[in-house]
């Protein structure tokens, strides 16, 4: 782990879980596998202090455990499942957009608690649910009920079994249904007795959103790049492929021209012609999103999920290189990528830039580490003037090196955000206290008058500091949100090349 | 390197001296007389922010997110542990009212003594949490306690020696009788 990453951690555990959470998980990250007595020896924690942020760290699934031979539970640290905390948000808004409203609060009460039995989740998404309604109106516990069986059909939610190795099983398909009808059977006849599923637990399955978000970034490239109807077609290649294919896999398995057109969503009226057509524009597209792997049914088609995240990846490096150094370094990068090795006078020529400019601007992204040199040796010693010197672009070093970068940019944003929140600390309070002694007071029916006296016990210039303040914060939130953005791009990018056989 | 034919031949590189960029008698880089800049300059401003209805929302429930995760049970502040702590020590210390008991219980339990002095530096922090005022109550006493062992400044157990007549003995006001 990077200390860039490691720095990250710690500050979401933090930020979460308090002090005594993320001291004892940072511990861990750094070090590695360690049994309880060395965790309470190193941290200087009471032992009391250890067990507790332990369990919360297992709760939510941050932390592992595991039986030794000799007789010791060792426990481990998932970076890379501490580092997800960012993409919460994420993951809700998806659950909302997929299932609405009662979607997103079982994915928010599921990430917010780690793991819950479904009828704990049920009850207290109803019960939230039911706050917001009208008066007299109560929300139905077969509603959410309903909801967390699609989600869990849709693998969006996963099971666990926590008795026994205390390792996490994946429940197949006919599994799940004969228990989701067994449960919703006895939810109904629930009252006061105790939840009868006690003991299966559930998560939220975060490989499942990650799958629907690469789909996503799939299906909006290639409606940016062709057109609406070629998006829809690509949509329906993966939403078929959903269940047959695996996340890691670098390709769909192929699909014919004929599941497609049967597929297709029932408000699109093409002819089979046309999609064939469009099919054949698809796997011709430079960029191989759909590749054709043969002729029978109709043609049979499938997706290139590594090519298609490599585009991807490559378009954030494109991007980056252009806004960080500008057009003309970004020209001399894509020629790069194009012609793989390329001497620097051979740079100048392809890319129509004057010697000392291309010098320059080579230089530059070398020290940055965008581009690299080749050295390739015409003579055993090596030497300089007798060498090859050939500029590259390695686009896996090139985007973990930028992953590394948005690591830091996170870790720094969230430091100045609890900066500019700890300077502000008092006039904060100040105003809390204020907005508190307002609702009490309009709840028991105070003047108007006595009200503007209140209100007026901020000053307009403290106004304006605050008013700066939630701008500032709310501007660096959003951009961890979009930071996290990229990250899952490079991160999806690097992980399928590392899988590849 | 360049400097290898120093003295005669300076001028003489191993390597061509144009590709580095400089021609013969060319002007050399500015000398450098101050440390670089702490931050790198930034010609190429960064592109705004994304806005929109999706983002708005991802921000509110990023920071509703981070409020309510403040408020669960399982987000252990610092001060938990002086809560757990000092109740168990309070309602020792109240059963005995002999203060050379008292002594022998802190001498006793000195092993907590480095988790007392944490104790101390987290109260100087002062978070403002509504449980501050129940844990008050419990900090005065050990507090207190503590500066009186702090003047033994050793492990004797002061009831195993005697003091003589006059230690701590009459009160210091009277300042007409002369010590000798």
């Amino acid at each position: 782990m990077t200390q860039a990453e490691i720095k990250l951690c710690s500050l979401l555990l933090q930020e979460h879980f308090g002090e005594i959470v993320e001291k004892i998980g940072t511990y861990l990250i750094r070090t590695g596998t360690q049994p309880l007595r060395m965790i309470v020896n190193d941290t200087g924690l009471l032992l009391d202090q250890v067990k507790k942020a332990l369990c919360v760290l297992i709760q939510h699934n941050l932390v592992t455990y595991q039986l030794q031979k000799r007789g010791f539970v060792e426990y481990e640290a998932q970076c890379k499942r501490v580092l997800r905390i960012l993409r919460y948000p994420r993951y809700i808004y998806t659950a909302k957009t997929l299932y609405n409203d009662t979607g997103e609060l079982i994915v928010e009460e599921l990430l917010l608690n780690g793991k819950m039995t479904m009828s704990a989740v049920v009850r207290k998404v109803a019960d939230r649910l039911t706050e917001t309604m009208e008066d007299g109106k109560t929300m139905d516990y077969t509603d959410v009920s309903n909801t967390f069986v699609r989600l869990a059909d849709t693998h969006f939610v996963q099971r666990l079994n926590l008795i026994g190795k205390g390792k996490r099983r994946r429940s197949c398909d006919e599994e799940e249904n004969g228990e989701h009808k067994a449960k919703k059977q006895k939810q109904d006849g629930e009252s006061s007795e105790p939840p009868p599923d006690d003991g299966i637990y559930w998560q939220v399955n975060i490989d499942r959103f990650h799958q629907h978000f690469r789909d996503q970034g799939i299906v909006s490239a290639v409606a940016n790049r062709m057109d609406q109807t070629s998006s829809e077609i690509v949509r329906t290649m993966l939403r078929m492929s959903e269940v047959t294919t695996s996340s890691s896999a670098p390709y769909t398995q192929p699909l014919s021209s004929n599941e497609i057109f049967r597929s297709l969503p029932a408000g699109y009226n093409i002819v089979k012609q046309v999609l064939d057509q469009y099919l054949t524009l698809l796997a011709d597209d430079p960029l191989e999103f759909v590749g054709k792997s043969g002729d029978s049914g109709g043609g049979m088609y499938t997706v290139n999920l590594h090519k298609a995240l490599a585009s991807l990846a490559t378009a954030t490096l494109e991007s980056i290189v252009e806004e960080r150094f500008g057009s003309r370094c970004a020209r001399i990068f894509r020629l790069l990528l194009r012609k793989k090795h390329l001497e620097q006078k051979q740079v100048e020529d392809f890319a129509m830039i004057p010697a000392k400019e291309a010098k320059d601007m080579l230089y530059k992204m070398l020290s940055e580490n965008v581009v690299s040199l080749q050295e390739i040796p015409k003579t055993p010693d090596h030497a300089p003037s007798r060498t090859f010197y050939l500029y590259t672009v390695n686009i896996l070093s090139s985007a973990r090196m930028l992953l590394h970068r948005c690591y830091k940019s996170v870790a720094n944003l969230i430091e100045r955000r609890q900066y500019e929140t700890k300077e502000n600390k008092r006039l904060l309070e100040k105003s809390q206290r204020v907005e508190a002694i307002l609702a009490s007071m309009q709840a028991t029916g105070a003047e108007d008058a006595q009200l503007q006296e209140i209100e007026e016990m901020i000053t307009v210039p403290e106004r304006q500091q605050l008013e700066n303040l939630k701008r500032n914060v709310n501007k660096i939130d959003a951009s961890e949100n979009q930071v996290d953005e990229t990250i899952f791009v490079l991160e999806s990018f690097i992980e399928s090349t590392m899988k590849k056989p | 390197m360049a400097g290898s034919g120093a003295g005669r031949g300076r001028t003489a590189f191993t390597f061509n001296i144009d590709a580095l960029g400089f021609g013969k008698g060319a002007a050399l880089p500015d000398t450098v007389s101050k440390p670089p800049p702490t931050y790198p300059s930034t010609e190429n401003k960064p592109v705004p922010l994304k806005t929109g209805e999706d983002e708005d929302y991802m921000l509110a429930l990023k920071q509703d997110l981070r409020a309510t995760m403040k408020q669960m049970p399982y987000f252990l502040a610092v001060e938990e542990d002086r809560e757990g702590a000092n109740p168990k020590k309070a309602k020792s210390f109240e059963s005995k009212s002999n203060l050379d008991v008292l002594k022998k219980i802190e001498e006793l339990e000195k092993k907590d003594d480095v988790e007392e002095e944490k104790s101390e530096d987290e109260e100087d922090k002062k978070e403002d949490k509504p449980k501050d005022k129940e844990g008050d109550d419990d900090e005065e006493e050990p507090e207190e306690d503590d500066e009186e062992e702090h003047e033994e400044e050793n492990d004797y157990i002061s009831s195993y020696f005697e003091d003589g007549d006059d230690f701590g003995d009459g009160s210091d006001d009277n300042m007409d009788e002369a010590t000798y």
